[in-house]
């Protein structure tokens, strides 16, 4: 019986210890660090391209929801947005004036969360719910007890979309020539937007006018 | 009265000191009972199979596709074994192992076909292991310095995650691994229960994912046992 308890008490030992001394790789992530921008592009001439218009509030997209907003830092989003373009010879005109360009500013959040079973226990639940995750192959094993988990997630990001008005295509469809996303700590900062603008447009250099 | 109780519990020591340490008497008595074949006996380390649990810390340095992926040694690396010691060379037993890698770049734009993303990319690999092991020792089960080579084989639960910011990238999968080692054990006591481990391990497991196409390392590590029969 004691060796029985010594055995147990290995293994209660060995979990624990496990478990204390996964560690998380960006716990130590400065705020800075943690800002991401993401840029796609097409293989469109963007010298061909001469007009745009912007509208004069964002899209804010919740989940499966949506509406407009126009606070503070919303318009200075679309004013940076606005100036960046100008700034890459572009001209700003009327959505009514037939433009190039139709420029789509947004804010998504989208947050999710639920149970998930887990079958193994050497499978860890929170992983896979990121913004790039995926299960990976075999992590699942039978034989194990099922353990429920609760897991929530959420995501928020700035994103702008341009849309191509100048060459619509048969079935009445304007095609994405470029689309960015803005992630991190601290992007809803007023002080932050045009920094963060900035940088989106300092990665694409293709996006000029001229 | 009180002289007496001090006394009582003076007997009381010794007496329990004597039943903790039965050779305190043997040896006094060593010469009336020299032709008893019992007293000339090994200490029950020797003659039976016993017990050793050991936990050991050290550190890690990457090798191969694991290096060019976590450039940096590794400073966790912890180690909980246990298992049954033959009276002869050979041990066996169960081992528990972890061991993170962590490598962070400066901010720079990764490009993959249409799509530009700048970021600060944190690369990182935690594998926990657990391996049945077998030792074979050069001297014997209670010679003070214990010198032993070591093979291991079994699962290691990869969580291998690429962070771009917070985004996470990751593969997180049961691969079989394997280690080789060799280390010394140090007993602090003549026929103790306690003592000093260090071993130095070569670590190899054929998990792949988007970033490895295998994880090896060298590990050096140091640390405590106790073994009790």
């Amino acid at each position: 019986m004691k060796r029985i308890s010594k055995s147990l008490l290995l293994l209660v030992l060995s979990v624990g210890i496990w478990t204390a001394c996964e560690r998380d790789p960006v716990k130590d992530l400065d705020p800075n660090d943690s800002k991401v921008f993401i840029t796609n592009h097409s293989n469109v001439d963007y010298k061909s391209y001469k007009t745009f218009s912007i509208p004069d509030s964002v899209l804010i997209v919740e989940n499966d929801r949506s509406g407009r907003g126009a606070a503070v830092q919303d318009l200075v989003y679309i004013d940076r947005i606005a100036r960046n373009l100008i700034a890459n010879g572009y001209t700003r005109v009327a959505r009514t004036a037939k433009p190039d360009l139709e420029v789509t500013p947004a804010r998504i959040s989208y947050t999710q969360s639920g149970y998930v079973p887990t079958y193994n226990p050497w499978f860890d639940p929170y992983w896979g719910y990121g913004g790039y995750g995926g299960f990976g192959g075999i992590g699942y094993g039978y034989g194990y007890p099922v353990f429920y988990n609760y897991y929530s997630y959420n995501e928020n990001y700035w994103y702008v979309r341009i849309a191509d008005l100048k060459n619509i295509s048969a079935d009445n469809k304007a095609n994405v020539i470029w689309d960015a996303q803005i992630r991190g700590d601290g992007i809803y900062q007023e002080s932050q937007i045009t920094s963060l603008v900035d940088a989106i447009f300092a990665q694409s250099s293709y996006l000029k006018a001229n | 009265m009180r002289r007496l109780l001090l006394l009582a519990l003076v007997g009381l020591a010794s007496g329990a000191y004597a039943q903790q340490n039965p050779d305190y008497y043997n040896k006094k008595q060593d010469y009336e009972y020299r032709s008893v074949p019992t007293r000339t006996m090994g200490s029950p380390f020797e003659r039976y199979t016993h017990y050793q649990i050991s936990a050991r810390y050290g550190v890690a340095s990457p090798l191969g596709s694991l290096k060019d992926y976590t450039n940096a040694t590794s400073k966790y690396h912890y180690n909980v074994s246990g298992e049954f010691i033959f009276p002869k060379n050979f041990s066996l037993g169960l081992q528990f192992n972890y061991s993170y890698f962590k490598e962070r770049s400066a901010r720079q734009v990764y490009t993959e076909g249409d799509q530009d993303i700048s970021a600060v990319q944190t690369r990182s690999l935690g594998a926990t292991s657990l391996h049945v092991f077998g030792k074979y020792h050069f001297t014997g089960s209670n010679a003070p310095i214990r010198p032993y080579v070591l093979a291991g084989l079994g699962g290691t639960a990869m969580r291998n995650l690429t962070y771009f910011g917070y985004l996470e990238e990751g593969k997180n999968s049961v691969a079989l691994s394997g280690q080789v080692g060799l280390g010394a054990r140090f007993l602090f006591a003549k026929n103790g229960n306690f003592g000093a481990d260090v071993q130095a391990t070569y670590f190899y497991s054929p998990f792949k994912s988007d970033y490895l196409s295998n994880v090896t390392n060298v590990s050096a590590s140091a640390g405590l046992f106790y073994r009790w029969w």
